[in-house]
């Protein structure tokens, strides 16, 4: 083994390989940077040049653009809030409260290093549970699977200070999202009124990109500030700083990472979803196990740390069943194999024992290119960390143009940017509404495969797949535990939650109006399908509307009261997580760190401090959705080659945000050549078919 | 790029701005680079040969289908027996038609979804699939939900070639032989993705030849069902044989029976000694019915990898697409890559493919009993 290892980094050793590893890490970073490109797409677009390519090179460029693209994905969830891909979401819950506190610098070291390090103690599992990844495969069966994803879900939702019922909601408002299109089972279109652009789902780019993306540039252009609260310029050399201090407290905090990457590169061997669910999990662990769990979400080292130790972690244990079985844990994965397919070589017992040293390049490939790319990402760090410092408006055309083209592309159809356009418009109206947009997004990225491992559940053991699956017991337990602690948790706290806690009560109500009339139409239609088809829809649909209503009576019972009492009484069951920021403590033992965790988020938050402001920035967020909506009538009428950068023109004249004319057709004409030029590379490099109705 | 400097002013505001803009341009264009370079690609293939038209008419939709993009899905995903066609024959089928052929891989139902996805587009020629024709008739026959479309009526473009299914089991199964298979009293456990050719075979030749099974339905894609086998939820599968193909040369399942003889080394040896569906037929004995069935299905197994476009497309393109569609099968690209990949090639044009579906539909009744059962 000993010799195939060497071997193994020794064949990468020629120039086309290096090479191609290196251009796979940097495209990866690139596309990882840049919101709406996704991984899957930039892979799909590799695959017709594998045919030209040796197996090495092939590896080397498929793996190092997952790598690279992994480890990006995070810099925009620091930078803007906004994760390169769904899978980097708990990076957002730390890093961005640091970015906003101006420690950018330290937050992308902590990333960079934290990933690296992560990466490399999962090869350090990888050369050992290689040769054991048929007896591993033969312990996850799918009572395991439903308990995994259950876990995940519960997991993430215990970091948001959010009530149950909305936790509940939001996880299965994804899950009703995800049985949108054919049924994978039996084919049957469900909820796709009669569409057939619904037919292939709803994707998660258009519903990130909604609810991340647009949502913040929304929130930016409204408050017309930056991300960083503090003045940057003070900052000087003070982002190398930051790095230097990053790196020191990622190897003081080893063994945040350490635990991160054993889960993650554990739930990679999981195939067909640990690849999705291991930052979430290593994250929602993190927290309850660290000292300073209470303060996760704060914007703390060992939070970013426990998110990112998964990041590269994953990837290397999910190459173990990709290579040792052929089977994929993620689409990145199922391109890969593809790609190796392609070349004719078939991965499973049969590759390990012809190419035994195959597998030891593609784990070096991983772990040169996270380490490649975790230097280069220390050393951009300082200039990223600037984009910190632009403000909102300067931002808005670039981010929303990509967030329209991203749209398109994952589907090649319209119906990507009009999903764009709904998830946006609700994003806006609910993000201070306090539902868990990581459950909702867990749920809709994994429903399919919750509904399918369902039905298997039922065809191998009925009810009785309890008294099989020890560990799939093991795991509903955890759940069913934390679910229960949390509910206690928020029974001893409702009274302490005061009026003050409600931001939005009209709002709240309105949308648990909406979620509850969307629900109760979706089980109407539900039982109109097949048994086979309909039945799993039908049940989460139900659940839906009971908690929907629950709410319903809640929040209208909350609107009554702040409508007609001015007191300060309280309010039974109703905390959000801005509640928790802007009301008392929330946290079960009122402890000292809790309180320092409330307090905390209070600082980062910058609402406005007057109903005056608070009007004008409303005014402007409406503007902003309105100009977001001129980009997508824009691209739709012109298509995205001329709708896109005269959309973008035309915004840059007349925001007057930037008072002179002539800085204003500086920057008019610099965003209209980049936005043009994006919607140009989008269109060529991914074949939009799309031109616009006239 | 990266020098962000960052000051208090207007000025510097717009600077940001412009940095930023700058940095987003450079991914752009780098983007855009790799994009062109794929496009000349394609479009310097593209000039060398055309579809020779016969008609003025037929000229027209030659010249249609110049420098247009097709989409050609491919209803499972990278890597699956459906994309590997798809993706062997798309840049040839580009070459002829002088188009770019994109493989969009839409996923689920067997394959029902992507098929469903194509007879639902424009039949303007510009989105084409590859089909599981023999398991999409199966479905009708069962009168499964979930086909939006009429297999009779689709633009039939040919078919690009057929490999055997066959019949596996694990080794821990203790069955090494059909023979011994034959013999199983107590009920076999047979993984199973519901509408697709595997599912077919499962019901006839288990039905048929009178073996106590138990389905584990509910796998989306022969990658979930390759998962559920080799963790252990079911003893049996039937797949064709290229989805197997690793796990029989690496020893992780043995082939009982296939539908036809392989022709291709690399399937013959993942064969072993495995019998014949026609084989296994002949030494049995069996009703008048369940021969009828199993020669059915042994009819509906040539039914395989038909590529297809929604009902309607103009004759005249559908004779272009029919006619680049040949070439493409022919190319000596086409038959090494998909020599590499063990995927057999055998063209049959669209008309007969067309004939063989009407006469599958009317025979359906022949084996409606197993798989209705």
């Amino acid at each position: 083994m000993i010799s195939h290892l060497f071997t193994g980094l020794t064949d990468l050793g020629t120039p086309s390989v290096m090479l191609l590893l290196f251009f796979g890490m940097v495209v990866g970073m690139l596309v990882g940077m840049l919101p709406g490109l996704g991984v899957v797409l930039v892979l799909t677009l590799i695959l017709p040049f594998v045919y030209h390519m040796s197996v090495l090179e092939t590896v080397a460029i498929m793996l190092a653009t997952q790598a690279g693209a992994y480890f990006a994905a995070s810099i925009t969830a620091i930078l803007l809030n906004t994760p390169g891909a769904p899978e980097s979401f708990p990076t957002t819950l730390d890093g961005f409260p640091m970015a906003r506190r101006g420690e950018a610098g330290k937050a992308l070291a902590i990333s960079a290093t934290s990933t690296w390090m992560g990466g490399w103690i999962a090869c350090i599992f990888f050369v050992g549970l290689i040769q054991l990844a048929g007896p591993l495969n033969t312990v996850f069966h799918p009572p395991e699977y439903m308990a995994i994803i259950i876990l995940a879900i519960v997991l993430i939702a215990q970091t948001g200070n959010i009530p149950l019922s909305k936790v509940f909601i939001s996880g299965l408002l994804g899950l009703m999202l995800s049985f949108v299109g054919s049924d994978p089972v039996t084919g049957v279109e469900r909820f796709t009124m009669g569409l057939p652009t619904l037919y292939s789902g709803i994707g998660v780019v258009p519903f990130a990109l909604g609810v991340f993306a647009v949502t913040q540039m929304v929130k930016m252009y409204g408050s017309r500030k930056a991300v960083a609260s503090v003045d940057l310029t003070q900052l000087g050399k003070g982002f190398h700083a930051q790095v230097r201090q990053g790196i020191a407290e990622t190897f003081r905090s080893w063994i945040h990472v350490a635990r991160s990457a054993t889960i993650a590169t554990l739930l990679g061997l999981v195939p067909g979803i640990g690849g999705f669910t291991s930052n979430f999990i290593s994250y929602g662990v993190g927290q309850k196990v660290s000292k300073r769990g209470p303060q996760f979400g704060t914007g703390i080292t060992e939070g970013l740390i426990s998110a990112e130790g998964s990041s590269l972690s994953k990837e290397v244990g999910s190459l173990i069943p990709a290579v040792a079985l052929g089977l994929p844990s993620g689409l990145g994965m199922v391109i890969f194999i593809a790609a190796l397919t392609i070349l004719g070589l078939q991965p499973g017992p049969s590759l390990l024992k012809g190419s035994p040293a195959l597998p030891y390049s593609m784990m070096w490939v991983l772990a040169i290119a996270g380490l490649l790319s975790c230097v280069l990402g220390l050393l951009l760090a300082p200039q990223l960390s600037r984009i910190t410092g632009i403000k909102g408006p300067y931002m808005f055309p670039f981010i929303v143009a990509l967030s329209v083209l991203g749209s398109f592309a994952d589907v090649n159809t319209t119906m990507g940017i009009y999903l764009l356009v709904i998830f946006s418009i609700v994003g806006v109206a609910v993000r201070d509404l306090g539902y868990s947009v990581a459950a909702a997004a867990i749920g809709l990225v994994l429903g399919g495969t919750f509904d399918d491992n369902v039905h298997l559940t039922n065809s191998l053991y009925g009810w009785n797949f309890i008294t099989k699956s020890p560990l799939a017991d093991v795991f509903f337990l955890i759940a069913i535990y934390l679910v229960f602690s949390a509910g206690r948790r928020w029974h001893k706290n409702k009274n302490e939650v005061t009026r003050q806690a409600v931001k939005h009560p009209l709002m709240e109500w309105v949308f648990d109006l909406v979620m509850s009339v969307f629900s109760i139409t979706y089980v109407v239609v539900g039982m109109g399908y097949p048994a086979q088809a309909g039945e799993i829809p039908v049940v989460v649909g139900f659940l839906a509307a009971v908690a929907s209503v629950y709410r319903l009576v809640i929040d209208f019972r909350v609107w009554l009261q702040v409508r007609h009492e001015d007191s300060l009484e309280p309010i039974p069951g109703n905390a959000g997580p801005k509640d928790a920021f802007e009301g008392v403590s929330l946290e079960s033992d009122g402890d000292e760190a809790s309180a320092v965790a409330v307090m905390t988020r209070m600082e980062n938050e910058e609402e406005p401090r007057t109903r005056k402001d608070r009007r004008q920035q409303n005014t402007r967020e409406l503007i902003a959705l309105l100009w977001f909506l001129g980009f997508v009538a824009g691209s739709l009428v012109a298509g995205f080659k001329i709708g896109i950068p005269v959309v973008t023109f035309i915004y840059a004249m007349v925001n007057k945000d930037i008072q002179s004319l002539t800085k204003r057709a500086l920057f008019a004409v610099s965003a209209t050549i980049v936005t043009g030029a994006l919607a140009y590379a989008f269109v060529e490099l991914f074949h939009l078919t799309f031109h616009g109705l006239i | 790029m990266i020098k962000l400097r960052l000051h208090g002013s207007m000025r510097s505001s717009r600077s940001k701005a412009s940095m930023v803009g700058i940095t987003v341009a450079v991914s752009g264009m780098i983007l855009a680079a790799c994009g062109s370079s794929s496009s000349s690609t394609s479009s310097n293939s593209s000039t060398s040969n055309s579809a020779a038209p016969t008609t003025s008419a037929n000229a027209a939709a030659a010249a249609y289908f110049k420098g247009k993009t097709i989409t050609l899905i491919a209803p499972d995903n990278p890597g699956g027996g459906f994309d590997q066609y798809a993706r062997i024959i798309a840049p040839a089928l580009g070459k002829y038609l002088g188009a770019t052929v994109n493989v969009e891989n839409v996923n689920g139902g067997g394959t029902v979804v992507g098929t469903n996805q194509m007879a639902a587009a424009k039949p303007d020629g510009l989105t084409l699939s590859v089909v599981n024709t023999g398991g999409d008739i199966a479905s009708l026959i069962e009168k499964q939900p979930g086909q939006n479309f009429d297999l009779a009526k689709l633009s039939w473009v040919g078919q690009a070639g057929s490999s055997p299914s066959v019949l596996i089991t694990s080794p821990n199964s203790g069955v090494t032989s059909f023979a011994q298979l034959l013999k199983v009293k107590t009920p076999i456990k047979v993984v199973d993705v519901r509408n697709g050719t595997g599912d077919m075979f499962n019901r006839i030749v288990l039905g048929a030849f009178n073996i106590p099974h138990t389905f584990i339905t509910g796998f989306t894609s022969t990658g979930t069902l390759k998962q559920g086998f080799l963790a252990g939820d079911g003893q049996y599968a039937f797949e064709n044989m290229p989805t197997f193909l690793s796990m029989l040369n690496g020893g992780q399942a043995k082939a009982l029976l296939v539908t036809s003889k392989p022709t291709l080394p690399v399937l013959v040896k993942a064969a072993g000694n495995a019998v014949t569906l026609s084989e296994a037929l002949s030494s049995a004995t069996l009703t008048a019915p369940q021969t009828a069935a199993i020669k059915e299905a042994i009819a509906l197994s040539g039914l395989d990898y038909d590529f297809a476009g929604p009902p309607g497309i103009p004759a005249a393109r559908l004779a272009v697409l029919r006619a680049a569609f040949q070439k493409a099968v022919a190319d000596p690209a086409t038959v090494a890559q998909a020599t590499k990949e063990g995927e057999p090639l055998g063209f049959i044009d669209g008309a007969s493919v067309a004939t063989q579906v009407t006469a599958a539909i009317t025979n359906g009744a022949t084996i409606s009993t197993y798989v209705n059962g």
